[in-house]
């Protein structure tokens, strides 16, 4: 775009879009955490998905940090309530955390953050996820 | 300086989309949340023309007296006043959210089909939109932002 007066688009070669999406994780015991940093729309969900797949150990709990994520749209959405389904079946969840602006607003308007556990901070949501299967 | 327009096509390049948007919403006086609104409703919107509609289309953008109008073409013309009525949420299940989120981060939606298909209504005021509990949207019958009842 530039300096370009009017917000016309630019020719843009096909199949590369600049939706930026960087993932990183950290296990720890009976969990991992996926730190999410960027935008989630349809042209990067499907590679959270795979991340998340190829990263979890099985009877893993999963935190997402979605601290640095300044982006998240229904697509998006999907991704984290598919691994809460199949956290789900080993008994085992899908924790949020850090959420806020536009991704937590679509969590409220959708209702999604009363239906995953929500918390304010990663170390919130570790200690939670550690406690629980402690006890 | 005049308003300007926002006119340009549906590209797969949602991110750039939405910058745009953002950048007209601005300049149209839209600020934080509401600016947000605006741009998370507008890529739901060209989502579901690639999911589910024609896979092509026009995006209009124009502030105005009340506040920013976005409109969106898909040539493929398939969204009907039915979808925009059953649109639900249903987080055990999956499925549904980008229209619910449209409906509910906007301050009125509106759709009419035309010959080059059906056109998606996104207007947005300068004010912002209660968030309402999920369950007290459940138990209401009737929802002023809903565009068909």
């Amino acid at each position: 775009m530039g300096a370009s007066r009017q917000p016309q688009p630019s020719p843009r070669p096909a199949g590369m879009p600049i939706t930026r999406l960087t993932l990183s994780h950290q296990h720890l015991p009976g969990l991992i955490l996926v730190a999410l940093a960027g935008e989630i729309d349809r042209t990067t969900s499907v590679r959270l998905a795979g991340y998340v797949d190829r990263v979890r150990r099985i009877g893993d709990h999963v935190v997402f940090d979605l601290t640095e994520l300044t982006f998240l749209d229904s697509s998006g959405l999907h991704v984290l309530l598919g691994c809460a389904h199949t956290c789900a079946a080993e008994g085992r969840q899908v924790h949020l955390a850090g959420a806020r602006g536009s991704p937590a607003r679509l969590l409220a308007i959708t209702g999604v953050d009363g239906y995953l556990p929500v918390h304010a901070g990663v170390d919130q949501a570790i200690t939670t996820v550690l406690t629980k299967d402690r006890g | 300086m005049s308003a300007f327009g926002l006119r340009c096509p549906i590209d797969p390049d949602l991110g750039y989309l939405r910058e745009l948007v953002r950048l007209h919403g601005r300049h149209n006086g839209l600020t934080g949340e509401r600016l947000e609104d605006l741009v998370l409703a507008v890529n739901e919107a060209i989502t579901n023309v690639f999911d589910h509609g024609g896979r092509a289309g026009l995006i209009t953008a124009r502030g105005h007296a009340e506040g920013v109008t976005v409109e969106i073409l898909d040539v493929g013309g398939r969204l009907t006043p039915e979808h925009l009525a059953a649109a639900h949420v249903n987080p055990t299940g999956g499925g549904g959210f980008g229209l619910w989120a449209i409906l509910h981060l906007c301050d009125e939606v509106t759709l009419e089909q035309t010959r080059q298909g059906s056109v998606l209504g996104l207007h947005m005021h300068g004010r912002p939109a209660p968030i309402i509990p999920l369950e007290r949207r459940r138990r209401s019958a009737g929802d002023s932002r809903h565009p068909t009842r």
